[in-house]
């Protein structure tokens, strides 16, 4: 389970790169830079939760899948009609 | 056999790790947004799935498996999804409507071709 823990790491460590992208550029690049925090939070919650033995916290994972593509969504058309 | 098993999930699982953050720094590195949106996928498809196969052979058990492909599937499905609204939220902020005319269409292929 190191490996996953590890795994999880790596996927935290991603966020910083993905995160200074948010802060930086226009809307639009903002927007796809946290589209890909959704996916990589996504990944190292599931990454973390098997790395500390606990399966059953694979369902925030899921949440956090379902949750960003509601997110970007309306992100994308909000950026279309308003902004 | 099952530790080979399990170590191989572990390397699926550093492996699918680094490539997301190779993503994530072509991302940052990238200039405009078309660019910037090519590097989503990798992580939502290849590293999900790769993530995924780690789950099913770290013997982590049936449920955390299946919960990990849905996972993987929702995030595939979602990244198309998402990622033509935010590019057609690009295209009509820059050229005010969608669909984009024809002239338009050429002359994105005649830029390509030049």
């Amino acid at each position: 389970m190191t490996g996953f823990l590890l795994a999880g790491g790596i996927l935290v460590v991603a966020l910083a790169p993905s995160g200074w992208a948010c802060f930086s550029g226009g809307a639009v690049e903002r927007v796809a830079a946290l589209e890909l925090s959704g996916v990589l939070v996504t990944l190292a919650l599931l990454a973390i939760s098997i790395g500390m033995g606990r399966p059953a916290f694979v369902d925030l994972a899921l949440a956090a899948a379902l949750l960003s593509f509601g997110g970007g969504l309306v992100f994308a058309r909000f950026l279309e009609r308003w902004l | 056999m099952i530790a080979v098993l399990h170590g191989v999930g572990a390397g699926l699982a550093v492996a699918s790790a680094v490539l997301a953050l190779l993503c994530a720094a072509g991302l940052a590195a990238m200039r405009d947004a078309y660019q910037k949106l090519h590097f989503v996928s990798p992580p939502a498809t290849l590293c999900a799935f790769l993530l995924a196969a780690a789950v099913g052979l770290s013997g982590a058990g049936t449920r955390a498996t299946l919960e990990a492909l849905l996972i993987a599937a929702v995030l595939a499905a979602s990244n198309g999804v998402v990622g033509h609204a935010t590019a057609r939220a690009l295209w009509v902020r820059e050229h005010g409507r969608w669909p984009p005319r024809a002239d338009q269409v050429r002359a994105l292929r005649d830029g390509e071709d030049g």
